[in-house]
Order: C-alpha cells, then sequence, then structure tokens
C-alpha cells in the first residue's frame, strides 16, 4: 500500500470520528462513542502507519521539513488524546482534537514533503532528540488549548454568564488537574529532549539549548508553585498558554535563523 | 381496548384533594392485584406523587372505569373520595399525549424537573411486579421513557436548576468538580441557609461547619446535617479547611470582611474559595471578589440565573412537544398496526386479554 492512501486513509478516518464527534456535540454529548473512539483510534494506527513508512523512505525520523513536522506534531497531539484520559476525552478540547489533526494533516499537504538533504549528520540519537522535543511540544500545546479553556471558563464563572456551550465543560478543578498533567507529561518529554540533545553527533547549538532549558525551568517552577498552592489555578492556565506562545515563538526564531526547519526544534 | 386515565394534578386540584386521592406503595400493589382480576381491564398503572394521582388503564370501551376505583376506595377500606366524579377523564390518543408530557416533565410544576421519569418508571414497575402491565401499557410506559430521554438529550427542557439552593450546587460542581472532597461553612443556621447545605449534602458533600450568633441553634442544625458547630467567634479558622462558605444571615453587617480575613486567606494558599451569599443585607464584603481564587456570588445572581434556566427551560417546550409528538405517531402507527394482525387473525394475533 502507497504512503499517499495511507494518509488518505487516516485523514479519512479522522473526518469520520470528527464528524460523529461534532453530531454528538450537537445533542450536547461529548463522551465520544464506542464508534468514534474506534473511528479514531483507526485513525491513529493509519497515522503511525504512514510515519513509519515516511521515515523508512526518508531513512530517518520523518520531522525534517514543514510538511513532516505538522504530520508529526499532529500525531503527537491524537497520541495525547488516548493517552491523557478521559477527563480530557469527554470535554470540547477532547472533541475537537479530531478535526484539529485532520486540518493539520490537510494543511500538510501544503507543504513540499520531499525531504531535502539533512543538514546534520543523520542518527538515531538525533532522531530520538527530535520526535521526543516535538512530542513534548505536542503535549505543551494541549496543555495551552487545556489552559485556555480553564480561564475561559473561569471567565464564565466570575462574569455570571453561562453559554450553553461551555456548560457541559468539565469543573474547574478537573480542567486545572488535565492542565498540570499534560504540563507534567511535556515536562518529562523535554528533559529527554534535552538530555538526549547532548549526545547528538556535532554538538549541541548553545542559545537553542538555553532557551530550551529556560523554558524547561518555567514550566517546571509553574507546576511546583502550582502543586504548593502558591498560585491560583487561574495563574496557572494563563501562564502555562503564555509559556507555550513563548517556546513557539523561541523554535520559530531558531528556525529562522538556522534559514528553515533543519533537524527540528 | 382502550387506553384510559382518569386523574388529577397540581393543575386542577389543591393539595388537600390530592392528598384523597394518594395513594402509598402498600396500596397500589393492593390496588393494582384489585384492578387485574376486574372484568374488561385488560392492564391498569397507578402513577402517585404528591402533585398527581392518575389511574392508567386498558379497558374494553362499555367498562365503567370510574365507578370501578369507587370500588377499588371501598376495597382499600378507604373513604370513596366523592372528587371521583371530577377526575380528568382522557381516553386513546389523549392518554398517549398525556403520559408522555407527564414522563418529559412537561407537566410538572417546576417545568423540565427530572425526578418524575423516575415516579413513572416506578408505576410501571409496579403494574409489571403485579402482573397489570399487558402488551399495550408496556408499549405504552416503553414508548414514554424513550420519548422522555430524547427529550432531555435533545433539547434544554431539563436544563440548570431553577432554585437558589440548585443553582448554588451547580456552580459548586462547576468550580470543584464532584463536592465529595468538599467543605463548607455555614454561617446562620436559617432556613434558606439549610436548604442550600442539604442540596450540597445530597450531591456527597463531604462535610459542613455550622455557626450562628445563637449557638444553640447552630448546634441543632449540625446535629440535622451531621456537621460540627463552631461559635461565632471561631469561624474564621475553619477557612484552613473550607472550600465553600455559605452565609445566611439577617446581620446589618457583613460578617465576612476582606480586612479581618487576609491573615486566613495567606495561610489557606490558593485553594478556590465559593463565597455564597444568601443575606440581605449582604453579609459578604463584595471586595472579597478581588482574590484570584475567591468566585463570589449573592443571592440576586443566584436567583437570576434560576431565572434564566426557567426561560429557557419553558422556550425549548415547543421542540419536546414535537418529538413528544413522533413519539405518540409511533405509538399510535404500532396501535394501529397491532390492530391489522388481530383482525387479520394472523399468527401471533394476541387475546382478547391484549
Amino acid at each position: 500500500m502507497s504512503g499517499g492512501l495511507v494518509f488518505s486513509a487516516a485523514v479519512a478516518a479522522y473526518a469520520v470520528a470528527s464528524a460523529m464527534g461534532l453530531y454528538r456535540m450537537r445533542s450536547r454529548l461529548f463522551r465520544p462513542g464506542v464508534v468514534q473512539f474506534a473511528a479514531f483510534v483507526g485513525a491513529l494506527a493509519l497515522h503511525t502507519w504512514y510515519l513509519m513508512m515516511r521515515g523508512a523512505e526518508v531513512r530517518r525520523c520523518p520531522v525534517t521539513t514543514p510538511a513532516d513536522i505538522m504530520v508529526f506534531v499532529a500525531w503527537s497531539l491524537a497520541v495525547a488524546y488516548v493517552v491523557v484520559g478521559p477527563v480530557y476525552r469527554f470535554t470540547i478540547p477532547g472533541v475537537l482534537t479530531a478535526p484539529l489533526v485532520a486540518l493539520l494533516l490537510l494543511a500538510s499537504l501544503a507543504f513540499p514533503s520531499v525531504a531535502g538533504p539533512a543538514k546534520g549528520e543523520v542518527s538515531a540519537a538525533v532522531e530520538f532528540h527530535a520526535s521526543s522535543s516535538l512530542l513534548a511540544y505536542g503535549a505543551l500545546g494541549l496543555a495551552c488549548v487545556t489552559g485556555l479553556f480553564y480561564l475561559i471558563h473561569d471567565h464564565c464563572i466570575r462574569a455570571k454568564r453561562f453559554q450553553a456551550w461551555f456548560d457541559n465543560l468539565p469543573s474547574l478543578h478537573e480542567l486545572g488537574r488535565v492542565n498540570r498533567d499534560l504540563m507534567l507529561y511535556g515536562l518529562g518529554l523535554m528533559s529527554v529532549g534535552i538530555i538526549s540533545g547532548f549526545f547528538t553527533p556535532g554538538g549541541v547549538n548553545a542559545a537553542k539549548t538555553i532557551s530550551f532549558v529556560m523554558m524547561w525551568a518555567l514550566y517546571a517552577a509553574l507546576l511546583l508553585a502550582s502543586a504548593t498552592d502558591r498560585i491560583s489555578g487561574r495563574r496557572t492556565a494563563l501562564l502555562s498558554s503564555l509559556l507555550f506562545a513563548a517556546m513557539i515563538l523561541s523554535f520559530w526564531t531558531f528556525s529562522l535563523a538556522r534559514g528553515g526547519m533543519g533537524q527540528g526544534p | 381496548m382502550e387506553l384510559v386515565c382518569l386523574g388529577i394534578s397540581h393543575h386542577d386540584a389543591h393539595v388537600s384533594v390530592r392528598e384523597r386521592l394518594a395513594l402509598s406503595p402498600g396500596e397500589i400493589e393492593r390496588a393494582l392485584g384489585w384492578l387485574r382480576d376486574r372484568a374488561g381491564l385488560s392492564g391498569a398503572a397507578i402513577l402517585s406523587t404528591c402533585n398527581r394521582a392518575e389511574f392508567y388503564a386498558v379497558a374494553e370501551p362499555a367498562t365503567d372505569f370510574r365507578g370501578m376505583l369507587g370500588g377499588l376506595f371501598d376495597m382499600l377500606r378507604r373513604p370513596s373520595p366523592h372528587e371521583i366524579g371530577q377526575l380528568r377523564s382522557l381516553v386513546g390518543a389523549e392518554v398517549v399525549a398525556h403520559l408522555f408530557r407527564v414522563a418529559a416533565g412537561l407537566d410538572s410544576m417546576v417545568v423540565g424537573e427530572t425526578e418524575i421519569l423516575g415516579q413513572v418508571k416506578q408505576a410501571y414497575e409496579e403494574s409489571h411486579r403485579a402482573g397489570a402491565a399487558c402488551k399495550v401499557l408496556h408499549r405504552l410506559f416503553q414508548s414514554a421513557f424513550r420519548a422522555a430521554k430524547e427529550v432531555r438529550h435533545r433539547t434544554e427542557v431539563t436544563r440548570g436548576g431553577v432554585s437558589v439552593a440548585a443553582v448554588a450546587v451547580e456552580l459548586a460542581e462547576k468550580i470543584f468538580g464532584s463536592l465529595a472532597a468538599c467543605r463548607v461553612v455555614l454561617i446562620g443556621a436559617g432556613d434558606t441557609g439549610e436548604k442550600t447545605a442539604k442540596a450540597m449534602f445530597s450531591r456527597g458533600l463531604r462535610g459542613a461547619v455550622v455557626t450562628n450568633r445563637t449557638f444553640e441553634r447552630a448546634v441543632e442544625l449540625a446535629d440535622r446535617l451531621g456537621g460540627t458547630a463552631v461559635p461565632l467567634s471561631e469561624w474564621r479558622w475553619e477557612l484552613l479547611f473550607a472550600d465553600i462558605v455559605v452565609v445566611a444571615t439577617s446581620a446589618e453587617q457583613a460578617v465576612v470582611r476582606e480586612e479581618e480575613l487576609g491573615d486566613v486567606l495567606r495561610r489557606r494558599g490558593r485553594r478556590p474559595l465559593f463565597l455564597i451569599d444568601l443575606s440581605v443585607p449582604r453579609g459578604i464584603d463584595p471586595g472579597m471578589a478581588r482574590h484570584d481564587e475567591v468566585y463570589l456570588y449573592n443571592v440576586d445572581d443566584l436567583q437570576g440565573i434560576a431565572d434564566q434556566h426557567l426561560a429557557i427551560r419553558r422556550s425549548a417546550v415547543a421542540s419536546a412537544e414535537e418529538i413528544l409528538g413522533r413519539h405518540a405517531a409511533e405509538f399510535s402507527a404500532w396501535r394501529e398496526a397491532e390492530r391489522r394482525r388481530r383482525e387479520g387473525g394472523g399468527w401471533g394475533a394476541v387475546g382478547p386479554g391484549q
């Protein structure tokens, strides 16, 4: 089976899961139905298969072109959806994961997917470093989305205005917990990414490493402050979103400075 | 065989009349056994709640069901209420439409209340247990349950609490999720606070501390709630362990004041604190809302939300009626098919008792 066919099948399965999720949302049902969840898991399996095929094709972890990176980030979002658990899956952000992943896959088609020559030496260490870092981006991205939903819900409660759509959001307590869990998951992956970066051939990019370590420290400090009730849930959610925005900004800055996507984050 | 319903509800009878027709669970069991054996009836069910007393039957057209109910009360050795003669009578499709509306909560005192569906289910189960649920009644009630479930899922007719206490509980759940780990401090031992605390306990609240100007009243209420009482001078320290504070006093000045709680708030960290002010004049300093972790609602806020919910429920009635109409049409089609099958004398034709 060709990679294009597997890719198309994955997009179609995500689209089915999206359509079913959005249809159920009309009836205020956020918990995925059995068929819907099966479609999502099937789509994820196809998605994984495509990444493996793509990896075999380019002979490295497929994170070297903008298109590949989008496909990989979409995959990390899909994995997080399955891994994080019901509290996330049964909510509006959970319902919106399948459409977001499908859109990212479709958007990746706008970029050329042919991998150019690797800018650095291709090695397992580089690929491991790049893939764990991208998975960290996925988890922290979801933490950011959950944080934004926390802020919306918090605003509705304080403003005493309730929209029907947001009525079915989980409690602030649960959103806060998922937000922290995702940050913790992302922090773990970031640690792996940072440590593995020191073992890549050609050494580390000092500026990039310092920026990544600073982000790691800020996330760690935020988690610690939140766990010890030193800052409110609202500030935790706000800071998790701002930190992710800062991370994305620094990623693009380094990418632009290097004149392309190079070896990933 | 015809579907028949005789009944009264809060729409047409005072509680003093309804109570004369209400039956206890034991009486319902005996009544269904008695009705099951009456000639001319193939099925019966009784729905007896504080707001309605309704007697459903599948009867031959010539059956005097009203007269039968007189005999039923005699059998129960209860004075036969003269209101039996004034019971509202529904026949055929009217019964179907009525039961569907009742099960969906559209006929309730508070539109969209959900307790009635459980009561209708109980009425059916009692009939089934007593051997009084014939095929038609079985189908009728099952259709009513399906219709009510669809109304609940597809419309907003059951959306949100419509009392101050219910809204307070919903808000607490929006903040804390389950209340199983939450503790409440209740300032004031009056009726309003008690109702709110009880509503929270019904949703699994972990514990309550009650304080009041008259300490004895705080102790009495704490005993009723299963909580503890503390003197008014000591309640502030309870904030260290509390998640919710309900203030329902008639004090002329706010009892929860920001300047007196600074130290306690610092010590309790940034855990969320839900302040519910049910007092008039207000019992909580509005400045408390400035704190990041504090969510403050007063009685007007809560009543406003309850009113909004009620308006939303009422506006959803038309779409609920559409759903019920579709289910009623399906039930009628089924009855028609059954009638044709019986007339055709085909295999599986049901007996006259069906």
